[in-house]
């Protein structure tokens, strides 16, 4: 789908905290798919993800204490840019991602015709996202509308895709939950053209469980009033 | 006739007066953090022999009693404080994950090396 030459300078980042249950399944995934640079950044898990990870042909950043996701994704990205690369993804490491979605990911990229695509998973109707937590990811999209004028339908997916030109001009500073109303509020500050592209999120009990409860939302919220007051 | 509050306020300012210095000396703070909380504990000093000096401030923002105003006093300062310490724990926040970032990379360029091959 994608040519082999723009995949050798595409880098997959994901952020791992305690994921050996998972990690081997989404790299092989991604693998099967032709994204070989995969770079995956243990942010501080004691058990075998590093390990897994590294055995799975993933390039493995150690972070030797828990940072939180948005200082892990910053930095894989940093990693990328250093390597040479022309396109980096941020993709989730409890395999709720496809691998399957990102040739529509990078197209609008590759095409010159946006900075920066983001996935929704309600472009597409997907109908299996658990009630109450559709209605905080809805709660959450006008919030960011609100707050920083970026029009999206799912304001919290961690499936994204950036030009070279969009990840240097990124800096995560918000280490933990808060980093993905950041990376919108980058965008826009920095002008970027932005796209949603429609992916499927697999709920599987395991990373609904594993993954943040919808009851963080509130800490989210908090946080980034806290940094919009205080900074 | 000496208030037995106004024995605690004395010779606690002097305990603490003497705590900061010790530390001053002692390079664990330094002048300006010195000099700010020796201002304090000497005006604890200072108030508690002469609680006078209160009803002056108190009635300069026209507040009734003088408790009232180093109340409202103090709760406005520790907020400032708790301000300025919150900020200082983020900026550490910060700093250390920089510190974690550039062992990671460094370690990551170690292997590379290690292995001999290079990225793309």
């Amino acid at each position: 789908m994608i040519k082999t030459e723009i995949l050798k300078k595409t880098f997959v980042v994901i952020a791992a905290y305690y994921e050996e249950k998972t990690i081997a399944q989404v790299l092989a995934g991604l693998h099967k798919e032709g994204y070989k640079n995969t770079i995956v950044v243990d942010d501080g898990s004691t058990d075998t993800t590093s390990l897994i990870a590294r055995k799975h042909g993933a390039i493995v950043l150690k972070h030797i204490i828990n940072r939180g996701q948005g200082a892990a994704l910053q930095t894989g990205i940093s990693y990328a840019l250093n390597h040479g690369a022309t396109m980096i993804i941020t993709f989730d490491a409890d395999g709720q991602h496809q691998a399957s979605d990102l040739p529509n990911v990078l197209q609008p990229i590759i095409d010159g015709n946006a900075d920066v695509c983001l996935g929704s998973r309600f472009r597409n109707g997907q109908s299996n996202v658990p009630l109450f937590r559709k209605l905080l990811l809805k709660l959450g999209v006008l919030l960011m509308r609100v707050m920083y004028g970026i029009r999206l339908t799912d304001s919290h997916n961690g499936l994204r895709a950036f030009s070279r030109n969009a990840a240097a001009q990124l800096h995560i500073t918000a280490d933990r939950m808060e980093h993905a109303s950041e990376i919108l509020e980058q965008i826009m500050r920095h002008k970027l053209r932005y796209l949603e592209i429609p992916v499927t999120i697999k709920y599987t009990p395991y990373s609904l469980h594993h993954g943040q409860s919808s009851w963080n939302a509130v800490n989210i919220a908090f946080q980034m009033l806290k940094n919009k007051l205080l900074r | 006739m000496v208030q037995i509050i106004q024995f605690v306020g004395v010779a606690f300012g002097i305990f603490a007066l003497l705590h900061v210095y010790l530390s001053y000396r002692k390079s664990v703070i330094r002048t300006y953090g010195f000099l700010f909380w020796a201002l304090i504990w000497l005006s604890t000093i200072v108030v508690s022999l002469h609680p006078d000096v209160l009803q002056l401030i108190a009635n300069a923002f026209e507040i009734q009693r003088s408790i009232d105003a180093l109340i409202y006093l103090s709760i406005v300062v520790l907020f400032y404080l708790i301000f300025k310490l919150y900020l200082r724990f983020d900026d550490l926040e910060r700093e250390s994950t920089k510190i974690v970032r550039m062992i990671a990379l460094a370690e990551a360029e170690k292997e590379t090396k290690g292995k001999g091959k290079g990225h793309a």
